[in-house]
């Protein structure tokens, strides 16, 4: 496979001047009381889905961020009208007001971006790296010169630029499984997404933008009595995502719909559990995941920073769990999920940050304010967790790809050690309570596990549903037994562990792209319901 | 360039279009939005100190195009968000590219009416006026509430406050304007002194500043501080009798809803025709009606989503369904005449008191961790975030955690509606559509519903 990066086309390299002359209007002569920066934000996404309707449609959202933070405020003004005439206005009207701001507040802190050349190069991944130094002719780039991220895709793939390729696409995958369902089934659908998301970022330090590419190929089937089994397929890439969908794939969707028709029901209780790295990763976001976001620590509403501050060890020592931006490489998989890039909403770049680490809890996952006010345990490192779900939103601390480490075992090995009990592979929502450390990890359905083997026999809720397991945080990290490795095969590990495409609401709003994975792996006991 | 500028120009090129027959229809939706948004802390644990102000001014122009199909009978259908920084004719013809490959079978827009229906109110003025004085006002109501609180400790809030206008227009003459106002007040609170491993999170929605009613609101968060303590995880049982409140309730209904639309049988989704019954048995009995005409309900409108004029209408009567959702294009694939029924979902009042509850032995589910609803299956399932377990002798035990799962169509037999009403006002999100509900403030399910937790005797 050849790729190449995404790159940013000219239209949006014409916006740098702009924003430039933004971030002159919002600090310019006042750089010693405030910080500020402007950001673009660009949508350019196709989506083609065919059921029993078609639909095509072409989504382009562009909006523009100026922000200022003053002391521990931030204050925002966002538009998609790009006048510069009135954007100059607004950015003027923005200063004056965190200036009255800071003139009413008693020694207020100032904050001072750091420079490319205060950047911990080495730690960041090698796309990053490498995306850096070429901006810079193989050194630093300079403050005034553009550096340009963009996600590898493989151009070799026409499906990738072609929205008739992909309607296409999506029809022929429509019709593959309505074939192979037959009269099993009462309804199949096929949606494909491409989306380029670009973003430009300008403050007194740098100019940088980054281009994500990702596709995303979502196959359904429904049964007569509504039962829905789905799949996704799809990542940081072009229509290389999609390649690994065949027809084993079609047969295997359709024969877990009608075993899911006639599946059982389990009884409510508690249950030994091997979870896929679909049901881990989602069990990963929402154990210390949201628990460790830095406002979340901040405004007292986690309990992480008490725990880590009296030194309580929360899991096991196989309990530990990383939150990265910087994923390129999940295993033998070329490329990242929907929860990758390469610098955060408010410019930060992406680096690799242990959120648990065998148990013991570390600083939370900043944005630039939660780093800077800290919370009972003081300010701590700015992390690349800066994220909103788009330019009319508030921004947030929000977790990337949240990922749990791999282990040493093969699946079979885990059925084995398992005994009794059931393998929960394809997720269904997840909830966290950061304050009471409650957890809930939905799956669409359990496969039983019996002597130690896969048994292929599907089980749903107690009332017909999805299962639910849930458990207190700490009683479920402790209760990890064995993990896989990356692959789960005994290939050796390469790369990130595998991490699915997956999105996020804080609480109940706020709706980010985030991914989340890791190994499978085996628990103790989960209450299941 | 002038939002009505590039609206003219749109205009007539999609009319010229249509003359020239590269286009059959149109359909086009403008936005435009202010949003006032601001995050609070409260670094004393009494006071609000915002840390985020935003101000936020957007437009969105969404155009729907039908083109001419080789084949009878079908039409060409494709979306897209019109950029007014990109050329006209470019996004033009790209729109008429895509809906060539996306066939469908043909229908025809809704037009005009005859008779403009009735406009009904859904905007604050004071929201559209004076959004910065109406985030004081609310500001200042909080600030007054917590005042009056007891033992609580503020963590953090939100306030959003919105103003909507949103045009549609189409090839066939169809032409309406909306406005929407829309407050959002978030809080997070927890006993005061103390060290917590709960708090109360709740929020608050609605269209007026005098619907959203500060005051109740942070009573009923402190109310609920009140008796966070000491809990333990629910009982196992595969029989259980728990308590919901008007939010659960209407997110149930709103889930039926869905199979009461005839989309659902044209997409051979499962659905409900007239005749059908859902629930029964001997507890209060289910009528479920749409209201659009309710003044200040997010979803309340003149015209429904596809352009026909709203109008009210019983979809369920004693537990039988009595009528369906015929919208304008599903109803023309079926053979089926529209019917426009559409709106705030309305459920009469049921016998439940406080009083009736007294020797049951129930779980009052406080707060689902997060409700998901199967529409298609009518299942859903949840972590109890706080619940309390009422035994039949009347003690009370504060419960967190397990899992609560039901079936709607067991749950609507036997249940209990409460005899007091409440309203549900929840605006549009990107994770949702509006829910506009008026009914029950609380239901009492006793039929269909699991708990997994702890086993009496078991570690």
């Amino acid at each position: 496979m050849s790729t190449t990066p995404y790159p940013l086309n000219e239209e949006l390299t014409a916006f740098y001047p702009l924003l430039s002359k933004l971030v002159s209007a919002l600090e310019s002569g006042a750089e010693d009381r405030l910080y500020a920066f402007a950001s673009l934000e660009d949508l350019d996404q196709f989506q083609s889905h065919v059921s029993q309707t078609e639909a095509s449609g072409l989504n382009s959202d562009r909006g523009l961020v100026l922000r200022i933070l003053a002391g521990h405020r931030n204050f925002e003004y966002a538009t998609n009208n790009f006048d510069e005439a009135s954007l100059i206005k607004e950015a003027a009207a923005l200063k004056s007001e965190a200036l009255a701001f800071l003139d009413s507040q008693a020694n207020p802190p100032v904050y001072t971006p750091i420079n490319w050349a205060d950047e911990p190069l080495e730690t960041f991944a090698e796309p990053i790296r490498e995306q850096i130094l070429a901006a810079g002719s193989g050194g630093l780039p300079k403050p005034d010169s553009p550096v340009h991220f963009g996600t590898a895709y493989d151009p070799s793939f026409t499906e990738s630029t072609s929205k008739s390729e992909t309607m296409q696409r999506a029809r022929i995958l429509k019709e593959a499984l309505e074939k192979e369902g037959g009269e099993q089934l009462a309804s199949t659908g096929c949606m494909l997404r491409r989306k380029a998301k670009s973003r430009l970022f300008v403050d007194r330090t740098r100019m940088m933008s980054q281009t994500l590419f990702s596709s995303l190929y979502y196959l359904y089937v429904v049964t007569p009595s509504g039962k829905t089994v789905r799949d996704i397929v799809g990542g940081m890439a072009g229509a290389e995502a999609g390649a690994s969908i065949d027809e084993a794939l079609i047969k295997r969707l359709v024969e877990t719909a009608v075993k899911v028709e006639n599946a059982e029901r389990i009884q409510p209780g508690r249950y030994r559990i091997i979870t896929g790295p679909d049901v881990t990763g989602v069990i990963a976001h929402e154990a210390f995941g949201h628990t460790q976001e830095g406002d979340t620590c901040r405004l007292g509403r986690s309990c992480a920073p008490g725990l880590r501050k009296k030194g309580v060890l929360v899991g096991n020592k196989q309990a530990s769990i990383i939150n990265n931006a910087g994923v390129f490489q999940m295993g033998k998989t070329q490329w990242g999920v929907n929860g990758t890039h390469f610098f955060d909403d408010e410019g930060f770049i992406a680096r690799p940050q242990v959120i648990l680490d065998e148990g013991i809890l570390s600083s939370p996952m900043n944005d630039l304010i939660s780093s800077l006010v800290g919370d009972i345990n003081g300010p701590s490192a700015r992390q690349s967790n800066g994220k909103r779900e788009s330019w009319k939103r508030p921004l947030m601390p929000r977790q990337t790809n949240t990922y749990f480490t791999a282990g040493d075992k093969t699946l079979d090995e885990l059925a084995e050690l398992c005994g009794e009990g059931y393998i929960a592979e394809h997720a269904h929502g997840g909830m966290e309570d950061p304050k009471g450390m409650g957890l809930t990890a939905g799956t669409e359905y359990l496969e039983e596990v019996k002597d130690g083997k896969r048994t292929g026999t599907l089980f749903l809720g107690p009332q017909g549903g999805h299962v639910e397991l849930s458990d207190p945080v700490p009683r479920l990290l402790n209760s990890i037994i064995a993990k896989s490795t990356i692959e789960a095969d005994g290939t050796p590990d390469q790369g990130e562990p595998h991490n699915k495409w997956g999105g996020c609401g804080k609480y109940h709003k706020e709706g980010v792209e985030a991914g989340c994975g890791g190994p499978w792996i085996l628990w103790e006991g989960i209450t299941c319901g | 360039m002038t939002e009505q500028t590039f609206l003219n120009q749109i205009t007539r090129q999609l009319e010229a279009s249509v003359e020239a027959g590269s286009l059959q229809a149109w359909s086009l939706t403008t936005t435009v939005s202010r949003s006032l948004q601001r995050l609070y802390a409260s670094p004393d644990g009494e006071s609000l100190s915002c840390h985020q102000s935003r101000r936020v001014d957007s437009e969105s122009f969404k155009l729907s195009v039908y083109t001419p199909s080789k084949e009878e009978g079908m039409v060409g259908t494709a979306m897209l968000d019109l950029a007014p920084y990109h050329p006209i004719d470019q996004q033009l013809k790209e729109a008429i590219t895509l809906a060539g490959g996306s066939q469908n079978k043909a229908w025809k827009l809704a037009k005009a009416p005859i008779v403009e229906p009735p406009s009904v109110e859904t905007c604050d003025p004071a929201v559209r006026d004076n959004p910065e004085g109406v985030a004081l006002q609310i500001e200042d109501q909080f600030r007054t509430a917590f005042a009056t609180t007891a033992g609580c400790r503020i963590n953090s809030a939100e306030l959003f406050v919105n103003y909507i206008t949103t045009s549609v227009i189409n090839s066939e003459g169809l032409s309406y304007e909306t406005e929407l106002s829309e407050l959002y007040l978030e809080t997070a609170m927890e006993k005061a002194g103390q060290d917590n491993d709960k708090e109360v999170h709740e929020h608050a929605t609605s269209v007026t500043v005098d619907d959203l009613n500060v005051a109740g609101f942070i009573a009923d968060c402190a109310l609920q501080v009140s008796v966070l303590g000491e809990s333990e995880e629910p009982e196992t049982t595969d029989n259980a009798s728990i308590l919901i409140d008007k939010e659960a309730l209407s997110q149930m209904l709103d889930a039926v809803l869905e199979q009461l639309n005839c989309v659902n049988e044209y997409l051979k989704l499962p659905f409900m025709n007239t005749g059908d019954r859902l629930g029964g048995g001997y507890g209060d009995t289910l009528s479920l009606q749409l209201d659009p005409t309710i003044t200040c309900m997010v979803l309340s409108s003149a015209y429904a989503a596809d352009g026909l004029p709203a109008k009210g209408g019983m979809l369920i009567e004693n537990n039988e369904v009595t009528n369906r959702i015929i919208g304008n294009r599903f109803g023309q694939y079926l053979g089926l005449e529209a019917n426009g029924i559409s709106g705030n979902l309305i459920v009469e009042p049921g016998t439940l008191s406080r009083d009736s509850l007294e020797g049951m032995n129930y779980v009052e589910v406080i707060k689902f961790s997060s409700l998901l609803i199967d529409s298609r299956k009518l299942t859903w399932s949840s972590e109890i975030k706080l619940g309390r377990h009422m035994a039949a002798d009347g003690t009370v035990t504060l419960v967190k955690g397990g899992v609560v799962s039901g079936n709607l169509k067991e749950n609507f037999i036997d249940c209990k509606f409460s005899s007091t009403l409440g309203n549900v006002n929840v605006p549009k999100s990107s994770y949702a559509p509006p829910l506009g509900y008026r009914g029950p403030d609380a239901m009492l399910i006793t039929r269909g519903v699991s708990i997994a937790g702890q086993t009496k005797g078991e570690n």
